[in-house]
Order: structure tokens, then C-alpha cells, then sequence
């Protein structure tokens, strides 16, 4: 009961979108050690990320397809993980910096241990030693690719016809549902 | 500063924008909107992305902070997320549930005792309950006999039920218990020039805004003429000529830190259960020393909200991977909404829409391998039952101000609540029903009980009565002993069922405008 009520409370106090009013500092700190996450870095820096590096990126997230063996229901296609990433970066709160501090890690892996290792290695919880920025790329790129990864499609693959964040279409005619009802089995 | 507005609504949520659509469409002009928050970004691509991967919608910086209020008392509220303070108010972030109060919730005193009647009954109310759907988007399925019986059918068809429901299904009619589909003010087709719903499962963040929101009525009346909406505008005080007559409203301007007069021939306030009871007490003066209407002492008082149960049951084997797939409101059992259950507390059961509900991208990001998240999507199931209760009031339950400001400029809250709302023989009661109905299904329940006391639905705290001796506003919903300051909101509701009061609260301010506008007040002109 204590704990809910922590939660709750704690929802309140989240930073990142301030629309019209302004967090302090320290709320912003607070908000993030109540959520338990790390500080996305330079949140009003914006800017635009190269072709190529969104490619880079879309090919990162496309790897959970080879690792975890999920194929044939895929509708992430690399025009909708591009308008993603300008969302994510050309506005605030930005990942411009996050996602720059990502490449930069993702090339330094690449070098090191070859491009697939590099991926896998990404998608690896517990790497041992962790590198440099290792935190925020995890949790607000790979975290959020794979959950994008997931809602783009790839929910069918667990035997899913609809999903939250999926736009699955109209319930109008219950002859075609975008979901399994009740009378199916 | 001075201003003029001939009609000066305070708060742009669900019921501000309905007061002034209402008043637009019989020609009144000249009003202005106050709202104490911010703008927020509807229908806007990157937050839904933020949604969708973050979980965290544009308006959660708008919640209270524990900062924010105080709360005391035998079950202490925790408000944090249930209201939002900005542009279209609390209903941006609702499920949408609409359904109707039953015929017996008109009427708690003369049923138990308890509390006070409405000044009208269902009866009254039900033309103005069809009015309400159609303004709101409500989708729905009738059920043969229901008792909130119905002259005319919902303006949309309901979804079909989901595959999910299936086993809640069975367990209640096993049992012989009546159910159907939950009321909902979403778009089955497109409605009121708003989108057909396509079933995206982030409705507290729709990205094309086929629920219902307030910011829609306001996106509506922004492009009239003799509309003007301030936002980041707290209202402070309302500054009366007379004992009669409310002539101006004051209101800081957050963005310069100014303070405004602006006078005003009529006044609605909008501003929900919280904070107009607070405004009518700040507004002391030689004529209303205790705050305005409040000569009797009832502003603020008796404060009530819906208290919310809970019980999870589940099973070791989910072969069919039931998931909820829809993701919004559907499965609602009305059989302990009943007269029988009034005097302690009447339920309205449904099935959580967010359980059972596994994401496999949060399972691939602890590093779980695809065996094992296909065990986890087929093994254990869990699903929760939930449920409001009828609260019953109290006059000691009260809403006050406590010392300081918050961040939008408004007094702080003290929420003083030293009497439950229903006795805790109530709460156990339905945890055993919903017990019962895992059971029936051969379900192992781990868990019931009630959730901390929120204030989504809170109500009644300057509740409309046929005298100023029983409450603080008439059925015009005027405040008693004036003759141009209005309550539209939660706050005039006499008493709550156990129906999510947002539809019933939209019927009765549609009467009492119709009933005001009746008899020609000069503010009304459209001449003027």
C-alpha cells in the first residue's frame, strides 16, 4: 500500500516535458532517481542525425529479428524508424545527444568486435565491465528499439493480432476485427 | 489590470468547454476562459513515440505533486494523477467510462438516510443523458432490462468484446450475474468531426483523437469571434459589488506574474471538486465573511470520491496466450449496483483492460532468450477485477485551502477526510464476489482489496439542493443568495453512484443551463 502510494506520487514528479512550465533542477534530479533511470543528456540540445547514421541505427534495431528468431510479421520499415528518430531528436526533450553518444559507442564495439558481436553485445544486459555511456544507451535507445521492434508488427510473432502502440484499424464491423474477440478461438 | 468579459468561465476542462459551446450556441457573447495550466500537445506525433516507448504521456508534468497538498484523515487521498491541471482539464487523460447513474442514486436520503436527495430524478435527467452521449461520443450496448433505462439508443454501437473476456465471461454467467460492455466515449465511427477510433491501445494518449477530450469542444469555440481562452491564468478571488452580484473576477497571469481584473456580468465556474470550493472560500468579503455561499458552512464539505477495489486471480497455463489485445474499457458487471447495496455502498465491476498484459521488448531488454519469453506469453495468466464503490457522504469529509502556492499559482489543498467513505464490511463484501468469480473458474486468487484513495471522481463539494440549509447551489446551479455566479462541475453533484460520474456530471449541466438560459438573463442577450 506505502509502496503504491510512493508510486503515485513519484508519477507526479517525472521530468522531460514541461510544456509551458519550466522544472527546477532539483526536480529534475528527483524525478529521475524516483524513476530509477539515467539522465537523458542535453535534453534541449536538438539537431537532425545524418542518413547514414540513422541507417546505422535502424540496423541496430532491426538485430532482435536475428536474435531472438522473431520473422515474417515485421512492418518496421526504415521510412517510419526515420521519422522515429527526427521526432526524437529534432525536438525537445532531445535524444540528439543520446543517440550521438550511442553511434559513438556502436562504432568503438564495431572496431573492436566486428559488427554482429557489436549488436549483440548492445542487446546484453550484463556486459561485465560497462563502457563509457553504457547506461543512458541502453535504457533510452536499445530499451526503446526493442520496444518499438515489438509494437511495429512483431507482436504477431507471440500470437497477438493487435497491441498497444500498434494502430490496428477499426472495430465497426465485428465481422473484422483488429483484435480476437470473444467468439474467437 | 482591468479587462472586460461580459461571461467569465473558470476552467477549460470537460465542463468549462461544455458551458461555453453551450452558451456560444444560444448566442451569448463576450466570454472568456480561464485556465490555470498550461497549453498541452494533443494528437502530436512525437508524443505519442514518447508513449508508446516511454510510457510517459505530455501531460504528466501537469499531475499535483505531493508538494502540492495536504491530506489527512482515516484513509489519507492521494491525488497525484488524478487530475490534470492544463487546456481540456482532467478528461485528456481518461479511459472514457460512461456510464449512467442508476435511478436510486437520485435519490440516497430518501433510500437510506444518508446524504441528501437530488432535486430531480432520473426521470429528469434522462433527455439530457441522450444529449450528454451525443456530446461526449459514447459507444455502447444496450442490455435488455437494464435499469438506467434509455428513450434513445447510444450514438455509436460498442466494440465487441475481446477473446480476453472470455473466462470473466464464463465465470459470470455460470454464476447468473448480469454483464455487458462499459460505456465509453469512443469513436466507434467518426463522430462530432473527430476520427473513427483504430484501436492503437494508448488511449490515455490518443494520436488522433478518437476519444473524447476537452481540449476538442475548446479547439471548436477557439475560432469564435467572442471566445477568448487565457491559459497559465489562475483565478485568485472573485470580487463581488453587492452580496447578489459577482462583479470581476482576479487572476494572475503566470507567464509575467501580473495580477488581472476581469470584470464580468456572469460567472461559471468550472474549475472541478478541488479547487472551486477553494475559490469560493478565498473569496472573502464584507458580504460573504465566510467566503462566498458559504454562510452555512458547507463549501467544501462533504467530499467524496469513488473508492477502488481490486482483486487478481490467475491460472498456471495461458495456451490461447490471452492478452489484452484491446487495451481499453469493455467487460462491466452492474449486479451490485443496485438499491439493495445502497445504504453501504453500491459496485460497479469491470475488468482491468491492462492485465493480463506482458510486452516481450521489456522482457528482450532484461535479456531474457526467446524460449523463455515464449513460456512467459504462455504461462502463468493473470487478470484483475476491479471496481467502484458508491461513497457514502459525510460532512466532516471536507476540501479546504492550506498555506502556500503551488507551481500553476493556485492555493495549495488541504483534503481532510476523517471519515471513510464506505465501511471496510463493504470492501471485503466485494472482494469476496470477485473472489468468488475466480473460483467459479478454478482460479487461485492472490490477492483483493482496496487501491489508495485517489480524487478522479471527486464530487460534491458545493453540492446543488433544493435550500442554502442543504447545499450551495439551486438547480440552475446557481449559488445560493447571488445572482450571476454559477457551479458547473463535479463540485455540484449531490451524491455519486457507483457509475464514473463525468457523463451524469455533463447531463445536469446541460439542464441547468437550459433552465438559466429559460428564463433570459441579461448576460444572455445576444445583443449584448
Amino acid at each position: 500500500m506505502d509502496t503504491d502510494r510512493e508510486l503515485t506520487k513519484a508519477l507526479g514528479e517525472r521530468a522531460g516535458h514541461s510544456f509551458g512550465l519550466t522544472l527546477t533542477p532539483f526536480l529534475r534530479e528527483q524525478a529521475n532517481r524516483l524513476a530509477d533511470k539515467p539522465a537523458l543528456p542535453s535534453p534541449d540540445l536538438v539537431g537532425s542525425l545524418s542518413k547514414t547514421e540513422i541507417a546505422t541505427l535502424y540496423g541496430i534495431a532491426l538485430y532482435p529479428a536475428k536474435k531472438w528468431n522473431v520473422t515474417g510479421h515485421s512492418a518496421f520499415d526504415q521510412a517510419e524508424f526515420t521519422s522515429f528518430v527526427n521526432y526524437k531528436t529534432r525536438q525537445t526533450p532531445s535524444y540528439f545527444t543520446a543517440y550521438k553518444q550511442f553511434l559513438a559507442l556502436f562504432a568503438a564495439l564495431e572496431q573492436k568486435l566486428g559488427s554482429d558481436k557489436a549488436m549483440d553485445y548492445l542487446y546484453t544486459p550484463d556486459p561485465g565491465t560497462p563502457p563509457a555511456n553504457w547506461e543512458t544507451v541502453r535504457y533510452w535507445g536499445i530499451q526503446e528499439f526493442l520496444i518499438l521492434f515489438v509494437t511495429s508488427g512483431n507482436f504477431r510473432s507471440f500470437g497477438w493480432v493487435n497491441f498497444p502502440g500498434w494502430m490496428g484499424g477499426p472495430y465497426n464491423n465485428p465481422d473484422k476485427l483488429p483484435y480476437r474477440g470473444i467468439d474467437d478461438e | 489590470m482591468s479587462e472586460d468579459a461580459n461571461v467569465v468561465i473558470v476552467g477549460s476542462g470537460v465542463a468549462g468547454s461544455l458551458v461555453a459551446s453551450l452558451l456560444i450556441d444560444a448566442g451569448v457573447s463576450g466570454i472568456t476562459i480561464l485556465e490555470a495550466g498550461p497549453d498541452i500537445v494533443m494528437k502530436d506525433p512525437r508524443s505519442w513515440f514518447d508513449v508508446v516507448t516511454t510510457g510517459v504521456a505530455p501531460y504528466e508534468s501537469l499531475y499535483d505533486s505531493a508538494a502540492d497538498y495536504n491530506s489527512e484523515g482515516a484513509n489519507p487521498w492521494v491525488i497525484t494523477g488524478s487530475r490534470i491541471i492544463g487546456r481540456g482539464g482532467s478528461t485528456i487523460h481518461w479511459g472514457g467510462w460512461c456510464p449512467r447513474f442508476m435511478p436510486e442514486d437520485f435519490a440516497l436520503k430518501s433510500n437510506t438516510g444518508l446524504g441528501i436527495d437530488w432535486p430531480y430524478g432520473y426521470k429528469d435527467l434522462e433527455p439530457y443523458y441522450n444529449k450528454a452521449e451525443a456530446y461526449l461520443g459514447v459507444a455502447g450496448v444496450e442490455a435488455k432490462g437494464q435499469r438506467d433505462w434509455r428513450s434513445q439508443p447510444y450514438p455509436m454501437a460498442g466494440p465487441t468484446l475481446p477473446l480476453t473476456a472470455k473466462p470473466i465471461v464464463t465465470a459470470l454467467a455460470d454464476k447468473g450475474y448480469i454483464f455487458g460492455n462499459m460505456a465509453i466515449a469512443r469513436n466507434t465511427v467518426a463522430h462530432n468531426g473527430q476520427s473513427q477510433c483504430i484501436t492503437t491501445g494508448t488511449c490515455h494518449y490518443c494520436p488522433i483523437g478518437a476519444r473524447f477530450t476537452g481540449d476538442q469542444p475548446l479547439n471548436r469555440v477557439a475560432g469564435e469571434p467572442n471566445v477568448k481562452l487565457i491559459v497559465n491564468a489562475p483565478a485568485t478571488r472573485l470580487i463581488m459589488s453587492d452580496k447578489q452580484t459577482v462583479a470581476a473576477v482576479e487572476y494572475r497571469d503566470m507567464t509575467t506574474g501580473n495580477t488581472h481584473k476581469l470584470s464580468a456580468t456572469a460567472v461559471y465556474l468550472c474549475a472541478g471538486a478541488f479547487e472551486t470550493p477553494k475559490l469560493l472560500q478565498l473569496s472573502t468579503s464584507e458580504y460573504w465573511p465566510a467566503g462566498i455561499g458559504n454562510d452555512n458552512d458547507l463549501v467544501g464539505r462533504y467530499l467524496v470520491a469513488n473508492p477502488y477495489l481490486y482483486c487478481r486471480g490467475g491460472t498456471s497455463t495461458n495456451p490461447q496466450r490471452l492478452q489484452q489485445e484491446l487495451n481499453f474499457p469493455n467487460l462491466a458487471s452492474r449486479q451490485w449496483d443496485t438499491p439493495e447495496e445502497q445504504a453501504h455502498g453500491k459496485f460497479l465491476m469491470n475488468m482491468s483492460y491492462d492485465a493480463p498484459l506482458i510486452h516481450p521488448g521489456k522482457l528482450m531488454y532484461q535479456g531474457m532468450p526467446a524460449n523463455e519469453i515464449d513460456a512467459a506469453v504462455t504461462g502463468p495468466l493473470q487478470y484483475e477485477l476491479q471496481g467502484a464503490l458508491s461513497p457514502l457522504p459525510n460532512y466532516e469529509n471536507r476540501v479546504s485551502v492550506a498555506s502556500g502556492t503551488t507551481r500553476f499559482g493556485l492555493p495549495r489543498t488541504l483534503i481532510f477526510t476523517p471519515e471513510t467513505m464506505v465501511p471496510q464490511s463493504t470492501i471485503d463484501l466485494n472482494g469476496q464476489r470477485m473472489t468468488g468469480l475466480f473460483e467459479q473458474i478454478g482460479y487461485t486468487v492472490s490477492g483483493a482489496g482496496a487501491y489508495p484513495q485517489r480524487g478522479d471522481h471527486a464530487a460534491s463539494t458545493c453540492r446543488m439542493a433544493a435550500s442554502d440549509s442543504e447545499g450551495v447551489v439551486d438547480t440552475s446551479l446557481k449559488v445560493f443568495g447571488t445572482d450571476n455566479l454559477y457551479v458547473a462541475s463535479n463540485a455540484a453533484v449531490p451524491t455519486v453512484g457507483a457509475a464514473n460520474l463525468t457523463l451524469t456530471t455533463v447531463a445536469a449541466i446541460m439542464k441547468a443551463v437550459d433552465e438559466t438560459l429559460s428564463g433570459k438573463p441579461s448576460w444572455a442577450s445576444p445583443a449584448r
